[in-house]
């Protein structure tokens, strides 16, 4: 916290308080748009996450409809990132992947993160044998063997978007658990936990409406992160042989399908790997912006 | 029907990892006068070590020469192998064996005509495949005297009808009449047909069989280094009879995603590549004269799936289907070459010519009037139709094809619907429950005479005879069927006769008269029958018959005398001894 | 130290317990029944084995007590494990998993080993020279690079590797084990990312240390960069690399899974990839459990270094937050 707005919390003048908030999201905002990297990452996203969410309306095509006629064929202007081996348009087969991909990738993380905060929050909070049960349990699956479990999930539940998403999620909350105790514990000293605790506030309230949004920054640093490796995680399925069911598309399985015809039709792997890297690379700019923005220590 | 049908369902779905005698040979070279070079080559193989006793994927590794039997396959067709001779009695039931004097195992003993009672014997023995901890091998290809009654443990293997005359006499007393016997033995599956030492055998444990130093072979390469699912190295059997050529051989039995990577990495002197790569390596010259295609003896086919629905147990139906699948475009342009169209699932073209005759063509205007005829003018009131596949990790490519022509051709509600390998066996004889679907199938074939039915019961209990005919039961007679065959606490026999009894009593007739047909045609060794048997399968379309692979092969330029066996679908050569490098 | 590491082992007991549960139960309830999979094994396998004699199959059924209801079955399968005694697996029924473990552990050890030597060692000369290159172009193209490094997951470096140096170059080779010039092309792709995540780590806490009082003193005393950077920063750093390490052995352990395909080694990974898809159920839990317990000792030996280096540490007895 800066220096004006430990004074402005001292003095507790609401007006200039909120007045103070305001101002300090403005910084950050001006200091998102002056981080270039933080920048570029979240123009990729945004590309990355449009292509997704409107793959209907951007595709020119039905993503499992064969042309036979145009077999393998290299990008033009029709079909600008290529065909496939039945005729279908690499683009759009590219988009409606990137939306499995996001699926997996952002949902995956609202499990972790709503876990993440139970189990994080409580153990910080409660403190004593709460947090020793709970830290304990998160130590023991952290040791879990993750992509293991998640195949074995995959091979025992079906190769269906719920179930990749759970099974990408089941092992990784216990990051996010750590994360969330740990700012908890640090926020929870603080002198305003302390005044709103006298006033006789509720644990539930004090959680969610005092520690939890000063906590916010590493929280939001670490889902930036969490996203793509949720991604990864989905991708690297697909190659042991446990993507998703086809005839939904699928950026892994499209990625092991290219690399097959690397040395004939390289299109077909530089397509679904390009757009893969963007959507990760958008997600390291940004999350490594954010954390340059949240971590005073380190700002130049 | 005949056996070795037990690949039927693996081979193409585990992609495309899964044999002739006439010519696919490379090219043909004189000898090197000492064991020199090494070659590398791609095989499937699996775990379970080299037991001729049991039926792997390693069994035909021991039929290429880690093993020699009586006779075997070479690049100048059947040459003897231990017997330099034989002779058959006048009514053709007793084949007599004179074997060589100077062949020996790899630990230096002598192989004798004991040796080959003592081999014939293990294979037939149920009680060996379970020692080894594997199924039987598929021992009904000779129709020896008391072999089904040994294989199904009825009488002891010592009543089998293989006699020592002498050392170096060995007789083989059959059944029936068997003019193809010498043909057969050299069949892949037929690998169980070798010497054993029973010295060496008796005292093994299943896991020796996967350690090279206890495996005591007569071929002339023997195993020295075996990693399961990875790789094996042969070397030169030391007291081979004759000049053994190369001095290592490397079976791999991984791949990386494409087998022109290894071959142009140099880890592989035999890859197989996929369809895709045929472009990159048509543009290289180099490359292209190293690129071979070698015909297989598996067909792609899709069978009819039980359901509710009965709407595919209309023939009409099942020929607008066929009529709408181009199978010219499938082989030709989906598979870049790597397949040519096939027209009945146990006779591939470039074996049995003849089968093209009757080919169901690619008619999609008149496939519509077919279905219209049926009942669902311009595809309506069509229920949804199902392709269930399994498939390894990247989705079936000729399934999606057939999905979107069937779709396109027909306007039906068509689902393309993959399922890891494991699902789609453990669900593959349960009724569909919404719509109607096919189910894809593989066959590992032979020669047609060796696939008739032999009586309608046997044919009844095959796995292939199953596989076509319970899906046209009536659904409730079908559950009960499934019942029978799903009890594991029935005694086999009665279990296959119930099961063949509710299959008799329940089939369409038209069914039932084509396996009479076929059981006529084996009885009587008449070839115009045999033809008329596939032609009624074809014409009825008990199933839709897709394409046979066309293995595209890279052989490095140096590798000589490497003939394809085209009955195994990873097309290894026919005689390991036969390759040299220069 | 004795009451923490006590304390350890009894935790990472319960921990074991956890992993072999939680196996256990979704290996239970999968659908379809153990015998259903083993009559029917799928892919190559699945035609000899419906030739499956019931005698072998009987055997089965003794050998995993699958007659019994399922708390003799997990006693069985833990006490099977925890002495060592691992049987058989039903893809590989004459072979025994122990020595099957034996043959293909190694490799994946080594590999997981190897990449992170290789890994630390690369990062920490990275890290250093971006540090001490603070805000010039050597700085932020090195973390430029390393940030590429982390965003790009292991198997499509993989790829690009074995066609630039298999390929192209034909100087390396890409398939199977034969000996150690066939890890390059494997360990290359795993430490990437490794290096891309841990040598920004390296920089930054060089930096921190660096920019911190007892340096400047350093400076003061007359100390040049040198002496200020390898004479004190850099130990002070090094210190919570460790830290960093445990969980990148563990996340290299699970990337040999997908290596391990694509280069056709004959690693643990490859037969537990083709265990899972042919959903051989002793062979999972057992390598399950048998990954759980690495990744365990792993990160109780980290630990214990980094508490025996850390006098803070060592009185708390407990690594926090970590």
């Amino acid at each position: 916290m800066n220096r004006a707005m430990s004074l402005n919390s001292v003095i507790g003048n609401r007006e200039q308080l909120i007045g103070a908030r305001a101002s300090s999201w403005r910084r950050m905002w001006s200091r998102l748009t002056k981080n270039r990297k933080a920048l570029i990452g979240a123009i990729m996203v945004f590309l990355i996450v449009f292509l997704a969410v409107f793959a209907n309306w951007i595709s020119p095509y039905a993503y499992q409809q064969a042309d036979f006629t145009s077999l393998n064929q290299g990008p033009s202007l029709s079909h600008i990132l290529g065909t496939d081996s039945l005729g279908r348009d690499l683009f759009t087969r590219i988009n409606y992947g990137l939306r499995s991909v996001c699926i997996v990738g952002f949902g995956a993380e609202f499990v972790e993160l709503t876990v993440g905060v139970m189990v994080g929050a409580l153990a910080a909070y409660k403190g004593g044998w709460v947090d020793n049960v709970l830290m304990r349990l998160v130590d023991a699956v952290a040791s879990f063997p993750s992509f293991l479990i998640s195949m074995i999930l995959v091979t025992m539940m079906g190769r269906i978007l719920p179930v990749m998403l759970l099974a990408v999620a089941a092992t990784s909350w216990v990051g996010m658990a750590r994360v969330v105790r740990s700012q908890v514990l640090r926020v929870r000293q603080t002198e305003y936990i302390q005044a709103a605790r006298s006033m006789g506030a509720s644990s539930l309230t004090i959680i969610l409406r005092y520690i939890l949004p000063n906590a916010m920054g590493p929280i939001v640093v670490a889902v930036s992160f969490g996203i793509p490796a949720n991604m990864m995680a989905e991708a690297g399925l697909s190659l042991v042989g446990l993507g998703i069911n086809p005839p939904t598309p699928d950026l892994g399985v499209m990625i092991s399908e290219g690399q097959q015809s690397i040395m004939s039709y390289p299109w077909q792997l530089i397509g679904p790997v390009g757009v893969f890297i963007i959507a990760l690379l958008g997600f390291t700019f940004l999350g490594d912006g954010l954390r340059d923005m949240f971590d005073t220590r380190s700002r130049r | 029907m005949a056996k070795g049908m037990t690949i039927a369902k693996s081979a193409l779905a585990a992609l495309t990892l899964t044999g002739t005698l006439s010519a696919f040979a490379v090219t043909a070279s004189a000898a090197p006068s000492s064991s020199s070079g090494s070659f590398s080559m791609y095989i499937i193989g699996d775990k379970r070590g080299f037991s001729p006793d049991i039926y792997t994927w390693s069994l035909y590794a021991d039929s290429l020469g880690i093993f020699e039997g009586l006779v075997h396959n070479s690049d100048k067709g059947v040459v003897p192998g231990i017997a330099t001779s034989w002779s058959t009695s006048k009514n053709g039931k007793v084949w007599t064996f004179h074997l060589r004097h100077n062949a020996k195992f790899s630990n230096g003993d002598a192989v004798t005509a004991q040796d080959f009672v003592f081999g014939f014997q293990q294979a037939f023995n149920p009680n060996t495949a379970v020692k080894d901890g594997g199924g039987m091998d598929a021992t009904a290809f000779l129709p020896v005297v008391n072999g089904v009654e040994v294989a199904a443990g009825t009488k002891s293997p010592s009543t089998l009808g293989v006699k020592a005359v002498n050392n170096y006499t060995f007789q083989i007393m059959l059944t029936r009449k068997d003019p193809t016997l010498i043909q057969d033995l050299t069949l892949p599956a037929m690998g169980w047909a070798v010497p054993l030492d029973p010295k060496v055998v008796n005292s093994m444990s299943a896991t020796d069989w996967t350690t090279p130093s206890k495996i005591v072979s007569d071929g002339p390469y023997m195993v020295s280094s075996f990693t399961p699912n990875t790789s094996a190295t042969l070397v030169p059997n030391p007291y081979y009879f004759n000049k053994v050529k190369l001095k290592k051989i490397t079976l791999n039995y991984t791949a990386s995603s494409t087998g022109l990577v290894d071959f142009e990495n140099g880890a592989l002197d035999m890859a197989i590549i996929n369809p895709s790569d045929i472009k990159a390596v048509d543009s290289n010259p180099t490359l292209k004269s190293e690129l071979h295609f070698f015909p297989t003896a598996a067909q792609y086919t899709l069978d009819v799936a039980p359901s509710q629905n009965n709407a595919l147990l209309n023939p009409l139906v099942r020929k607008a289907l066929m009529m709408s699948i181009n199978r010219d475009l499938i082989s030709k342009d989906v598979l870049q070459g790597t397949g040519t169209p096939a027209y009945d699932y146990m006779t591939p073209t470039w074996l049995d010519p003849w089968i093209k005759k009757n080919a169901i063509p690619y008619d999609p205007t008149e496939a519509k009037a077919l279905l219209a005829q049926a009942g669902y003018p311009g595809g309506k009131g069509f229920p949804t139709l199902s392709i269930n596949v399994g498939v390894g990790s990247t989705p079936d490519l000729v399934a999606e094809a057939i999905q979107q022509m069937w779709q396109q051709n027909l306007g039906i509600t068509v689902k393309y619907n993959g399922m890891p390998a494991s699902q789609f066996y453990s669900t593959y004889n349960n009724p569909i429950t919404s719509g109607v679907a096919f189910r894809q199938n593989a066959s590992n074939v032979v020669y047609p005479q060796l696939e008739l039915p032999t009586s309608v019961v046997a044919f009844l209990n095959t796995g292939v005879g199953q596989d076509w005919t319970a899906p046209y039961l009536p659904m409730n007679i079908y559950t009960q069927w499934q019942k029978v065959i799903a009890n594991k606490s029935m005694p086999p026999k009665l279990q296959q006769e119930q099961a063949a009894n509710i299959l008799i009593h329940n089939l369409p007739k038209s069914i039932l008269q084509w396996i009479r047909l076929g059981v006529k045609a084996y009885n009587t060794n008449n070839t115009a029958l045999m033809k008329q048997f596939f032609y009624m399968q074809e014409e009825q379309v008990f199933d839709l018959p897709i394409y046979t692979p066309l293995q595209p092969v890279l052989i490095r330029s140096n590798v000589h005398g490497y003939k394809a066996n085209s009955f195994l679908l990873t097309t290894p050569p026919v005689w390991f001894n036969d390759i040299t490098v220069s | 130290m004795f009451m923490y590491i006590i304390k350890r082992l009894f935790y990472m007991a319960l921990a074991f317990l956890l992993v072999s549960i939680v196996t256990f139960g979704l290996m239970k309830a999968a659908p379809g029944t153990f015998l259903i999979n083993t009559q029917m094994l799928g892919g190559v396998q699945a035609a000899t084995d419906l030739n499956i004699p019931p005698q072998l199959m009987n055997s089965f059924i003794k050998e995993f007590h699958l007659n019994s209801p399922w708390y003799v079955q997990y006693w069985f399968y833990l006490k099977g494990f925890v002495t060592l005694h691992f049987g058989y697996s039903i893809e590989y029924p004459s072979l025994p998993t122990m020595s099957l473990i034996k043959r293909t552990f190694p490799l994946t050890l080594g590999l997981a080993f190897s990449a992170t030597v290789v890994g630390t060692i690369v990062s920490i000369v990275l890290g250093v020279i971006a540090a001490v290159k603070e805000h010039t172009w050597v700085d932020s193209t090195t973390m430029f690079i390393a940030t590429l490094g982390t965003a790009i997951p292991s198997y499509v470096t993989a790829i690009v590797l074995m066609l630039v140096f298999g390929v192209w170059w034909r100087i390396l080779p890409i398939l199977g084990f034969q000996g150690i010039q066939h890890y390059i092309l494997p360990v290359a792709a795993l430490v990437i990312p490794v290096v891309g995540s841990m040598s920004r780590y390296m920089r930054n806490s060089l930096i921190e240390s660096l920019h911190s009082d007892y340096i400047v003193s350093v400076y003061a005393k007359g100390g040049g960069m040198r002496q200020a950077v390898f004479g004190h920063a850099l130990r002070n750093s090094l210190l919570p690399l460790i830290t960093v390490v445990g969980p990148q052995l563990a996340g290299l352990l699970m990337g040999t899974v997908i290596i391990e395909n694509l280069f056709g080694l004959p690693g643990m990974g490859q037969v537990f990839a083709n265990a899972a898809q042919q959903k051989d159920y002793p062979l999972i839990m057992v390598s399950t459990l048998l990954y759980a317990v690495v990744i365990m000792v792993m990160n109780l030996l980290v630990d214990l270094t980094y508490g025996g280096l850390d006098p803070r540490i060592r009185k708390i007895g407990y690594v926090q937050g970590r």
